[in-house]
């Protein structure tokens, strides 16, 4: 089995906070759950970013629509931590989902704080799994043309919405050096891809192309 | 020469789902991925899919809305679709039910499952 899998399902299971067996069972074996659990935080840094947008539009009877949309988000909160085993995420997502889809407007608002403190400590703990995972495997170097090359496929990706591309793309990027000037925006990027955001994908690998 | 696979649709918001059910039906389908309603009606002008798989529960247009459209298209009207939905109550099923599509899955999804019910929409399994 590859290193990284192997390191990172021993500090998953290391906390004892996901149901690692359920987790693995939906994403088919070790390296699928691997493959998700890396994309995850990505996943719940947008959510966040929605969950917060629709709270902050206001909460109230008034807003049905509003809460509706929040209630989407709680729901998408709720399932991805299901799809990776993490329970406790789960219930809080879902308490959050359901006062939403009863209208219970009290409960949306107590609840919010802890629905936002627990994603945020799920981004933090899970990027730590990965922290050095992958050590040893060196990076290759390549030429400004071959980079180009790894760019204009993943443009050319995002506009065909071909999710293998996008997704090898951003592999091939992973496992290169990045030249100073386009670091911060290598991982962007890899946050566009895993979000699936096929317009921030073209535009981030555009500016990377020019600053290249 | 190998045997053309049937290709399957999957709309779904979370990009974690479409990952994970992609990589489940590859084996024996071609599948196409959309994240949102509207990227899903360009992919239904490009590809054409045999069987849809619809998220029930999505952002600005929702499922049920984006049903109503694909009923709407004529190359689209007979076409099975199957909701998915990770909400198993009685009244949530009664309501997707409601909108008469060809089955629904509840997610999380195991591949087993989820290849058998592509399957049987797809008219491969016939009982």
């Amino acid at each position: 089995m590859d290193d990284k899998v192997s390191v990172v399902i021993k500090r998953v299971k290391d906390t004892g906070l996901f149901d690692l067996q359920a987790g693995i069972e939906y994403c088919m074996d070790e390296e699928g759950y691997v493959d998700i659990l890396e994309q995850s935080p990505y996943t719940f840094e947008s959510c966040l970013e929605n969950l917060c947008k629709f709270y902050d539009l206001g909460i109230s009877p008034e807003n049905e629509a509003n809460i509706t949309e929040y209630r989407v988000v709680a729901h998408s909160i709720k399932s991805s931590a299901r799809l990776l085993g993490y329970n406790t995420l789960f219930e809080i997502g879902k308490t959050s989902e359901f006062a939403a889809r009863d209208m219970d407007v009290d409960l949306i608002v107590d609840n919010h704080p802890v629905l936002v403190d627990k994603t945020n400590e799920a981004i933090e703990l899970i990027r730590e799994f990965f922290v050095g995972a992958d050590e040893g495997q060196s990076k290759e170097t390549v030429t400004d043309e071959e980079l180009k090359k790894i760019l204009n496929g993943m443009i050319e990706a995002a506009e065909d919405f071909d999710l293998d591309g996008m997704d090898d793309g951003v592999e091939r990027l992973k496992s290169v050096e990045l030249p100073e000037a386009i670091e911060i925006l290598g991982g962007k990027l890899a946050s566009a891809v895993a979000n699936i955001d096929t317009d921030a994908i073209a535009e981030i690998a555009n500016a990377m192309l020019e600053a290249l | 020469m190998g045997k053309i696979k049937s290709r399957v649709l999957l709309v779904d918001d979370s990009p974690l789902f479409l990952r994970q059910a992609k990589a489940m039906l590859e084996e024996k389908y071609d599948v196409s991925v959309a994240n949102s309603a509207e990227k899903a009606i360009l992919m239904l002008e490009k590809v054409n899919p045999s069987v849809i798989l619809l998220d029930y529960e999505m952002p600005y247009v929702n499922g049920k809305e984006l049903f109503a459209t694909i009923r709407k298209m004529p190359q689209y009207a007979l076409t099975p679709v199957l909701f998915l939905t990770a909400v198993a109550d009685r009244e949530h099923i009664r309501d997707v039910l409601m909108l008469r599509p060809d089955g629904y899955i509840l997610k999380p999804v195991s591949k087993t499952e989820l290849l058998k019910r592509v399957a049987e929409a797809n008219g491969e399994i016939i009982w």
